[in-house]
């Protein structure tokens, strides 16, 4: 999978499978994922790290879930291929 | 009893740490001095009311502390609600604004001090002893101001610190918010007065929380059942806490059993911004009692249910120092519920078992009369939630009447890999429940909306059903 199909299947995952009524147009590159940005609660993270190791077939282990790795659509891209990779 | 509420033996080590920032109880102390001469210069005299607007920062907490330690008047306001021109106290001459920026907190940085827009010189509170205001939404919409005496909170403190067995030598992880009574009169508060380490937590999610975790290592956390659940359902290793304790909402048995077992021993505190801290289990009780009931009472409350015991009735309490009243935003006192004997309402329905623990079994208007007898939406929600294949489920009553009553309507979100039918889930009911507890609809939805406390969102809930086709319609 190139960056850009992951990027395109992140966006897809927050767009149309997070319960959290965000627009796909919205979803920049570098928009945050929490406050200031598409704003998601403690809720939907569980939902869309479950939704994550689903569609790319990973599984986080606790030292991976850091607050960084899920700063940004094109951070989080980076760190499922590297994971995917490893 | 000491009166300051940093107590000057605190352990040597002990801190106030919000993330960016890391300081010594003794620095905290000293810097009050500082913090005289600053309120001092803005022309804060004693008798001025202040409003705090509240976010879980050191700068915050520090604040805080300084207006408790000199007995000022003052209201906590979330910071989205100070800054609404509306929501602003008249009575407080004061705006206080923490700092947030990242530059050090010092005394100097800690809170921006500013004449309040809405300050009316008309406006006044009654004299009397200290107070803290935090602010209740109500069920009707009005907000108003729930007053305690500084006195009051610290003995409601000291009380939680007794029940959590908190020494200087732990350190509280604090995701909750400290304008709310859970995390400011059972979290802050306790573990400051009994010299423990803070950790306070902004904007908390698991990933926060879990970075926080490594870089503060807490003893004891304070979080709502539903933030527990998302550690639960997402962290993959144990990581014991010598305690959690849980408030807000009702811990789902086998979600605490099964948090237990992964993060340490749950205790489940019940209480409300009007009473503080009114019952916490203890640690040492068993893990059955411990899921069931949310302990005794605290020490210097009473708690009363209008049935005898083992029966469920609504649940009223009383205590030996409890809140002052209700004030609207112009300092008005308005009438506080308590009867002529001084015991109040909790509208909760509760059940005390022979040894005293309590058993809440939700608000009074999260039950249902039917067939002349009331059905409490928790107790079905129990019943349905011993089923595997159910995740969570939430029971609500329609306004339409059924044959036995209003209509009973489940929402279940179905477990993992399972597919629970909704006729399955019915005879499951009919099996334990008495008919007038059976729900007549069961609808499996997606996942059950919360609000932004963590609390199910039970009107949204309705709008959900509604759009779903009906699952059982007997």
């Amino acid at each position: 999978m190139t960056e850009t199909a992951t990027i395109e299947r992140l966006k897809d995952i927050i767009a149309d499978e997070l319960d959290a009524r965000i627009d796909r147009a919205d979803i920049a590159l570098d928009t945050p994922l929490f406050e200031g940005g598409l704003g998601l609660d403690s809720v939907v993270l569980v939902e869309l790290i479950s939704l994550v190791e689903q569609a790319f077939d990973i599984r986080f282990s606790d030292d991976e879930l850091l607050p960084e790795s899920f700063r940004s659509v094109r951070v989080l891209a980076d760190v499922i291929e590297a994971k995917a990779a490893s | 009893m000491d009166s300051t509420w940093i107590a000057p033996r605190a352990g040597a080590d002990a801190v106030l740490a919000d993330g960016d920032q890391v300081l010594p109880h003794a620095q905290l102390r000293a810097g009050f001095a500082e913090f005289d001469r600053r309120f001092g210069a803005a022309g804060v005299v004693a008798g001025d009311g202040l409003v705090l607007a509240v976010v879980n920062s050191l700068a915050t907490a520090w604040t805080l502390l300084y207006l408790l330690e000199r007995g000022y008047d003052t209201v906590l306001l979330p910071s989205a609600a100070a800054d609404d021109p509306v929501a602003r106290p008249a009575f407080c001459r004061w705006l206080l604004t923490p700092r947030t920026t990242d530059d050090p907190v010092t005394p100097e940085t800690a809170v921006r001090i500013a004449p309040n827009p809405q300050y009316w010189p008309g406006s006044a509170l009654e004299a009397g002893a200290p107070r803290l205001m935090l602010r209740t939404s109500g069920s009707t919409g009005a907000p108003k101001l729930v007053a305690h005496t500084h006195r009051a909170l610290r003995s409601n403190a000291l009380r939680c610190v007794e029940r959590f067995a908190l020494t200087s030598a732990d350190r509280a992880a604090l995701p909750v918010p400290i304008h709310h009574m859970f995390g400011l009169g059972a979290g802050l508060l306790p573990a400051v007065v009994a010299g423990a380490s803070v950790d306070l937590q902004q904007d908390a999610n698991l990933l926060r929380f879990i970075a926080r975790e490594r870089a503060f290592d807490p003893s004891i956390a304070f979080m709502t059942p539903a933030f527990a659940t998302t550690l639960l359902a997402t962290r993959r290793g144990t990581r014991p806490y010598r305690l959690t304790v849980t408030a807000g909402d009702r811990f789902q048995a086998d979600r605490l059993a099964r948090y237990e077992a992964a993060f340490g021993a749950v205790i489940q505190l019940y209480g409300s911004t009007e009473q503080g801290a009114v019952a916490a289990a203890a640690a040492e009780l068993p893990l059955p009692v411990r899921c069931r009931t949310v302990g005794s009472a605290m020490a210097g409350v009473e708690l009363r249910v209008a049935a005898p015991v083992g029966e469920v009735g609504a649940l009223s309490c009383r205590r030996d120092d409890g809140f002052m009243g209700y004030l609207d935003l112009q300092g008005r006192r308005l009438p506080s519920g308590h009867d002529a004997a001084g015991w109040w309402p909790t509208n909760d329905f509760a059940r005390l078992d022979p040894s005293g623990h309590l058993e809440v079994l939700g608000r009074s208007d999260h039950s249902v009369n039917r067939d002349g007898l009331l059905v409490f939406f928790a107790e079905v929600e129990r019943v349905i939630e011993t089923l595997d294949s159910v995740a969570s489920v939430a029971v609500t009553a329609e306004r339409e009447e059924g044959p036995r009553g209003r209509r009973l309507i489940a929402c279940c979100v179905a477990a993992a890999d399972a597919d629970p039918s909704p006729a399955r889930i019915r005879a499951h009911c009919f099996d334990r429940l008495p008919p007038r507890a059976v729900p007549d609809e069961i609808h499996l939805i997606e996942r059950l909306p919360l609000l932004a406390n963590g609390k199910i969102d039970r009107l949204r809930l309705q709008a959900i059903y509604r759009g779903n086709t009906p699952g059982d319609d007997p």
